[in-house]
């Protein structure tokens, strides 16, 4: 939803790198196909992971991915690499990026600044049907993530300053995401549910962090601007979130996929968060892109 | 969601984590869309274990955060409950700041000899509601360090882990006791960038992947000369 899930590219090899952009251009063709451009346009680089999770998790996970050089068009002129899946994984990661870029637009509406509403406002009617359409497929996760939006906004209109306590919605909601992927293994599930959970946290803390001057200056809601060391309490929270976060995914048995997810769980997160950290007052935005 | 999801299990909102995770595992192989070759059939059952899958997360949920068994104990929201807040004493601020974690329970338990053993038994088998209800019904003048403890580690379990932190950490300074200096530890730990299973390196000085990635950070490259100060990285 936010762009804060990546992998560290230094540290990936050759082949992990291509998997990982080669379910990114999937995904894309995947939504362009299904769900129609806008909602491809809204795609983000957190689902890649919850994809990878979702393939890492199923049985013979090798087999399911099928990878193609296909050209398309935004890249006309270059082959690239792009990967299906023949598993579940892409229709619900689909789904799931489309069901949240809807609440994503809703939530512009809400509160955004006037740029913001109007681009939302815009972009909103072109994906009423395809979150439709999403939705009727995967239920609960629906419902999961619009109960999470009330929850959200209840939690703004409050101005609550417990960082556990503003960080439940979206945690909640990433949780309910992932618990669909434990199937019907009540252990699985509720150790998914802990990790999205943790992963949620995350989430919001570097989103909340990285909005801080600006809601400052705005007067707007941000939890951390309640306390004195906002960035040394997000470094803390988010440090110890992905310890607890860590615990839970080194159970998981994630099969080969493991060295692409591992490099984003390890690296990617930690160093994602880190550059928020590290340009103290002055505002710059974070590049949505990986860097190359 | 208006049907209760304890009856959709079959279990009794009492009943233990272990209990409702037989009672979903049961009902999962008796309602499993492989076992049916008739299409109707299949998505008849696919039906019925979305519900029994809604249910079983809605306990589950409900569980984490504190919520109580509907009609079981005559009031839902538990710790959510959100009590003025108040003052505390001791400079720790590890107590509850915002006011929620202090459920101000009217039939306080007049004596201080709580079965904390007891609670540690209901946390372990998922009924934190219960537990965190007990230690709520503590006077604070009897909180003792292992109540601060077990307080931290329901909050842990629910995802809480600031309030879990604050909690352990006040355990820890009321007293030495091992179990809460590890598990403070392991916080700490944590804290400072501990991941479990890190496979990475753990980079020490500067390596080369560190100086590559400096360098196509900043977009801007020193002369090779210059490269020895470190400065430019």
């Amino acid at each position: 939803m936010f762009g804060y899930v990546k992998p560290f590219k230094p540290q990936m090899r050759v082949y992990e790198w291509d998997l990982y952009n080669g379910l990114y251009c999937g995904l894309c063709k995947k939504l362009r196909k299904e769900y129609g451009y806008v909602s491809a346009a809204m795609l983000s680089y957190d689902i890649v992971f919850f994809e990878l999770i979702a393939i890492g998790l199923s049985k013979n996970s090798a087999e399911q991915i099928k990878p193609e050089k296909q050209v398309c068009p935004l890249h006309p002129f270059r082959k690239r690499l792009c990967i299906q899946c023949r598993g579940e994984a892409q229709d619900r990661a689909a789904a799931v990026q489309v069901i949240l870029s809807f609440h994503k637009l809703l939530d512009d509406i809400y509160d955004g600044t006037v740029s913001e509403r109007l681009r939302a406002a815009a972009i909103l009617p072109f994906m009423v049907m395809p979150f439709a359409k999403a939705s009727e497929r995967y239920k609960t996760t629906a419902q999961a993530v619009s109960g999470a939006m009330k929850l959200q906004r209840s939690t703004e209109r409050d101005r609550i300053r417990s960082i556990d306590r503003a960080a439940e919605p979206t945690a909640a909601m990433t949780a309910a995401v992932f618990r669909e992927l434990g199937g019907n293994d009540p252990d699985l599930r509720s150790s998914l549910s802990e990790m999205g959970y943790m992963l949620g946290r995350y989430i919001y803390l570097c989103d909340a962090l990285d909005d801080l001057e600006d809601d400052k200056r705005k007067g707007k809601y941000n939890p951390l601007a309640y306390h004195k060391h906002a960035r040394e309490l997000a470094k803390n929270t988010v440090y110890l979130t992905l310890g607890r976060l860590s615990g839970i995914y080194s159970r998981l048995e994630l099969g080969e996929i493991r060295s692409v997810t591992d490099n984003i769980v390890y690296l990617g997160l930690k160093y994602t968060f880190d550059r928020l950290d590290g340009h103290r007052g002055k505002r710059r935005p974070v590049r949505r892109g990986i860097d190359r | 969601m208006t049907t209760d999801p304890y009856r959709v299990l079959g279990v009794s909102p009492t009943a233990d984590d272990t209990e409702i995770k037989e009672a979903y595992k049961k009902l999962v192989k008796k309602y499993h869309p492989d076992r049916y070759q008739d299409e109707d059939m299949k998505d008849l059952a696919n039906e019925k274990m979305a519900d029994i899958n809604t249910a079983y997360d809605k306990i589950t949920e409900d569980r984490r955060k504190g919520i109580g068994a509907y009609g079981a104990s005559g009031f839902r929201s538990g710790y959510q409950r959100q009590s003025a807040p108040r003052g505390r004493n001791t400079q720790s601020g590890g107590g509850s700041r915002y006011g929620y974690a202090e459920y101000n329970s009217t039939n306080r338990y007049q004596n201080i000899n709580i079965d904390y053993n007891g609670v540690r038994r209901m946390i372990n088998s998922g009924r934190l509601y219960d537990a965190d209800n007990i230690l709520n019904s503590v006077s604070e003048a009897d909180r003792s360090a292992e109540w601060y403890y077990l307080k931290g580690i329901i909050f842990q379990k629910r995802g809480w882990l600031n309030d879990a932190y604050k909690y352990v950490a006040q355990a820890t300074r009321m007293n030495g006791n091992p179990e809460y200096l590890a598990t403070l530890e392991e916080m700490n730990r944590q804290r400072s960038g501990y991941m479990t299973g890190n496979a990475g390196p753990v980079s020490s000085g500067a390596s080369f992947s560190d100086i590559m990635c400096t360098i196509c950070l900043l977009d801007t490259c020193c002369d090779i000369d210059c490269c020895d100060c470190g400065d430019c990285i």
